[in-house]
């Protein structure tokens, strides 16, 4: 994680609101600041400005807890707008 | 064993989550099933969800307790019956720091008493606790008894097993009578190993006469043991032989019939007389020998 957190530093990104990806098992956001939407195919997020749109099939909240959110499932597809 | 307890609502899970999170309360394993929206709370947030949906409108119910919380019930419905295991299981393991039973088992069995003995002057006893046993002295000792082959010792529990076995093959046993004669004759000499000598050299007996006692004398008082040891008897006996006629081939074969009756005693003294008759000859064999007899005495 240490590796990671000097990444996301160098490149100048905010690792408060950064996400993390495993494909096909889980992801990782945090700064999550509602959800607006939870089904099995999709899970919308918001973080601050940004809506995060997850899609994939499978799809739980396997926890959520002061911003830290982990959806588990076949995630296939991760957006921002 | 996690503590999380699995909550059920009629609600939708937008609204649910956005109210547990401004109350601050973590959830899990979120998932929508149908009508109703399912999560998991760890168990010391459950009043505080319930409070948060306190409204009737939302249907709430815990769907499955924590398997922390099903233990905890288990064990609290079911206080008595773990107590006696307790109570079991700590009587068991005190039990296992005491010998109850000494177990003398294998061939050797039958010398179950003498093993006894030596086992008690290695200080380890019935019904007394169990501080440890020099194996190796209890070993070396029981292989000096009588025929005994091999010993092994193992505790399980609170009995003590003791595995003699005794040379089977030889078929020694140990007998438990005295040494008698077996035939009639001149004690030549006498070791009594263990037991009494109740003759000494020189003293005459018949057969049947006992020769070591299976006794010993302890300040004037005869304490039962095994009589162990072997008399030598000189022992006379007569033998005829047939022959055609007279020759020094009849007369080695009469010798040979003499060191056949004598089996594995030796000859001390020989000599013949032979008889006509109408058939042939008879030789006549008078011969002494040292016959030893012994018991429990390889």
């Amino acid at each position: 994680m240490k590796l990671i957190s000097k990444i996301i530093s160098e490149l100048g990104g905010d690792e408060a609101h950064a996400i993390t990806l495993c494909p096909k098992e889980l992801a990782y956001f945090r700064g999550v600041k509602s959800v607006c939407e939870l089904t099995e195919e999709k899970i919308v997020l918001m973080c601050g400005k940004n809506c995060i749109t997850v899609e994939g099939e499978n799809l739980s909240a396997d926890e959520y807890f002061q911003g830290d959110f982990i959806v588990r499932g076949v995630v296939s597809r991760v957006s921002v707008e | 064993m996690n503590n999380l307890t699995k909550i059920k609502i009629v609600a939708a899970p937008r609204q649910a989550i956005a109210k547990l999170a401004r109350e601050g309360v973590p959830v899990y394993s979120c998932k929508k099933q149908g009508a109703y929206f399912t999560f998991s709370v760890p168990d010391n947030f459950i009043k505080k969800v319930f409070a948060i949906f306190s409204h009737p409108c939302y249907n709430i119910s815990v769907e499955r307790k924590s398997a922390l919380s099903r233990l905890k019930k288990f064990c609290k419905r079911r206080a008595f019956l773990l107590a006696g295991m307790a109570v079991f299981i700590a009587a068991a393991c005190l039990s296992n720091s005491f010998v109850f039973r000494v177990d003398v088992v294998g061939s050797g069995a039958y010398l179950e008493n003498s093993v006894r003995g030596v086992l008690y002057s290695l200080g380890v006893r019935e019904y007394a606790p169990y501080k440890g046993l020099d194996e190796a002295a209890l070993i070396s000792r029981v292989l000096t008894l009588p025929g005994v082959t091999f010993c092994s010792v193992q505790k399980r529990g609170s009995i003590l097993y003791i595995d003699v076995e005794t040379e089977e093959e030889s078929g020694v046993r140990v007998d438990y009578s005295p040494l008698r004669a077996d035939c009639g004759g001149t004690v030549e000499n006498i070791v009594a190993v263990c037991g009494t000598p109740l003759v000494s050299a020189g003293d005459k007996v018949s057969a049947g006469d006992a020769l070591i006692a299976a006794y010993s004398a302890v300040n004037d008082q005869n304490i039962p043991c095994l009589a162990v040891g072997y008399a030598t008897l000189s022992c006379s006996a007569s033998l005829s032989y047939a022959a055609e006629e007279e020759s020094d081939e009849a007369l080695n074969a009469a010798y040979a019939a003499a060191l056949l009756y004598a089996g594995e005693g030796e000859i001390v003294s020989r000599n013949y007389t032979v008889k006509q008759n109408s058939e042939g000859v008879v030789y006549t064999v008078d011969f002494t020998y040292l016959h030893t007899i012994s018991i429990n005495f390889d």
